[in-house]
C-alpha cells in the first residue's frame, strides 16, 4: 500500500501537497497534538481523504512537547507500516509544533524515509535533503549492547566496573568503550553521589532511538 | 573551547536556559532579520556584555529551509575551522529554523539539544559526519561528479573498472547519485543528497572535534 505520513497542525494545508504530489496514493497518516485546533485539521484532511478514497489514520500525541513520547510514537508507527508491507513514500514534516517536526526528521534520518517540508507563503512542496545516518554502522555490537544495557537499568548506579562484570569484559575493555561512547556523546560520566571518587555511566534516554533499528 | 550554536525567535528565557543547561565559550544566535528588533535580543546582548561571553549574531531567511541549512552548515565549518567544539540548541525561533538546524547538525555530525521545557539531548553522536562515513574511494568517486559526467570517465587508484562500478552502484544504492542513460555511455549526476554531502565533503573533517567515527 502506497502510504504518506505527516505531522499536522493547525493547516491542513501543510499536508494536501503531498496528497498531491505522491503517485497511487492509498494511505494517509498524521501525528497530531490534542488541542482542538488540531484535532479540526485532522478532520478536514479525513473528509478530503474520504473523498478522495484513500484510508485515513491519525495518532494523536497527548503531549506534543514531549521529544521521546513524540519520536517512539513516530518510529513505531513506521515499524508497523514496514511489517504490514506497506510502502512509505515520504514523510511530511511541515506541521505541528516545533518537537513535532524535529522529532519526524531526526527519526527519518535514522530510519531512512524521505522528507518533504512545504513553505509557509507559498505552499511548495520541498524535498529535504535526507542523508540516513547508519549509526549501526559507527558503533560496534559491544556498544549497542552496552547502550541498550545502560538504557534497561537507567534507574540503577552503573560503573565501569559493574559494566566489565555484566558482560564479562576487562576493565581496560570497558574503559575504551566508554571512552569511545563519551566522545560522541552517547553517555556521560557523573560523580556517584555517595563517594564522589566513583563516577557512575548515565545514558541519554534519547539514545533509544539510535537502538530502535535492528 | 566550545561554541553553543542558538536558534532564536522572540523568546530570551530559551537561550538563557540554554546557557545555563550547555557549557560554552561562545554564543552564536541565529535568527531571521526581523528578530534583531526585539527587545529580547537587546537583553541576551546585554547580559552576554556582562558575563563577557564573546557573542555574534547570524541572520537567514528563517523560512527558507534549505537556505539555512547552508547558513548552519558554513557557520559549524568556520567555528571548527577557528578551534571550537560546536553544539547546538534547536529549541529557539520558528520551526523551519529548527529543522535547517538539526539537518545540518545530522550532516555534520555536531553535538544537538532542544532546550524548551526541559533540556534533550537529541541522538545526534558528535563528530559521526555523513562525508565520514563513506569510503576513500566512495569520496574519491564523488569529487569526480560533475556536471556532464560520464561513467566511463571516472577514475579509481588502480584504474579498475570493476572497482569504479562497484563503488558507484554503492553511491546509487545510498542514493547519492543517479545515472541518467544506458551504458556503455552512461552519464552520472549527483542527487541532492550527493551535492550535499559533496559540500560536507569540501569543508573538510572537523578539526576540534577531533572524532570522524
Amino acid at each position: 500500500m502506497v502510504s504518506i505520513m505527516g505531522t499536522l497542525g493547525f493547516r491542513p494545508d501543510t499536508i494536501l501537497p503531498t496528497i498531491r504530489s505522491t503517485e497511487g496514493l492509498q494511505r494517509v497518516v498524521v501525528f497530531h497534538s490534542d488541542h482542538v485546533r488540531s484535532r479540526e485539521a485532522v478532520s478536514e484532511v479525513r473528509d478530503i481523504c474520504e473523498q478522495m478514497g484513500l484510508k485515513f489514520s491519525h495518532h494523536e500525541v497527548p503531549d506534543a512537547f514531549n521529544f521521546m513520547r513524540v519520536s517512539k510514537a513516530i518510529q513505531n508507527e513506521i515499524a508497523a507500516m514496514r511489517a504490514a508491507g506497506d510502502a512509505l513514500q515520504v514523510f511530511n514534516v511541515a506541521g505541528g509544533t516545533r518537537i513535532m517536526s524535529a522529532c519526524a526528521l531526526l527519526v527519518c534520518t535514522l530510519e531512512g524515509v524521505n522528507c518533504v517540508y512545504v513553505h509557509d507563503d507559498t505552499l511548495e512542496e520541498i524535498p529535504l535533503p535526507m542523508l540516513q545516518i547508519r549509526y549501526s554502522d559507527v558503533l560496534t555490537p559491544v556498544q549497542r549492547d552496552i547502550l541498550r544495557y545502560l538504557l534497561e537499568h537507567r534507574g540503577e548506579d552503573i560503573t565501569q566496573k559493574g559494566l566489565g562484570l555484566a558482560f564479562g569484559l576487562h576493565k581496560a575493555t570497558v574503559n575504551h568503550h566508554i571512552k569511545e561512547l563519551t566522545a560522541r556523546g552517547a553517555v556521560h560520566l557523573m560523580p556517584s553521589p555517595k563517594d564522589s571518587r566513583i563516577k557512575l555511566i548515565k545514558v541519554e534516554d534519547s539514545m533509544e532511538l539510535l537502538l530502535g533499528r535492528s | 573551547m566550545r561554541a553553543l550554536i542558538c536558534t532564536f525567535g522572540f523568546d530570551a528565557d530559551k537561550i538563557i536556559l540554554a546557557m545555563k543547561c550547555i557549557k560554552h565559550d561562545h554564543l552564536v544566535l541565529v535568527t531571521g532579520t526581523d528578530n534583531l528588533e526585539h527587545d529580547s535580543f537587546d537583553r541576551i546582548s546585554s547580559l552576554c556584555q556582562r558575563l563577557r561571553t564573546p557573542f555574534e549574531v547570524m541572520t537567514t531567511d528563517k523560512f527558507d529551509v534549505l537556505a539555512s541549512m547552508s547558513v548552519f552548515q558554513d557557520l559549524v565549518g568556520r567555528l571548527r575551522s577557528e578551534g571550537f567544539v560546536v553544539c547546538m540548541d534547536i529549541g529557539g525561533g520558528v520551526h523551519t529554523l529548527s529543522l535547517a538546524a538539526l539537518l545540518a547538525a545530522l550532516n555534520l555530525g555536531v553535538e544537538t539539544w532542544h532546550i524548551d521545557r526541559d533540556p534533550v539531548r537529541l541522538p545526534v553522536l558528535s563528530g559521526v559526519s555523513i562525508s565520514s562515513r563513506l569510503s576513500s574511494e566512495q569520496r574519491a568517486l564523488l569529487l569526480q561528479i560533475g556536471p556532464g559526467a560520464r561513467m566511463d570517465g571516472l577514475r579509481l587508484p588502480g584504474n579498475r573498472r570493476d572497482a569504479v562500478m562497484r563503488v558507484l552502484l554503492e553511491l546509487k544504492r545510498s542514493g547519492m547519485v543517479r545515472v541518467e542513460s544506458a551504458l556503455p555511455d552512461a552519464s552520472v549526476s549527483l542527487t541532492e543528497e550527493g551535492v550535499v554531502c559533496r559540500q560536507n565533503m569540501m569543508r573538510g573533517v572537523p578539526k576540534a572535534d577531533g572524532f570522524t567515527g
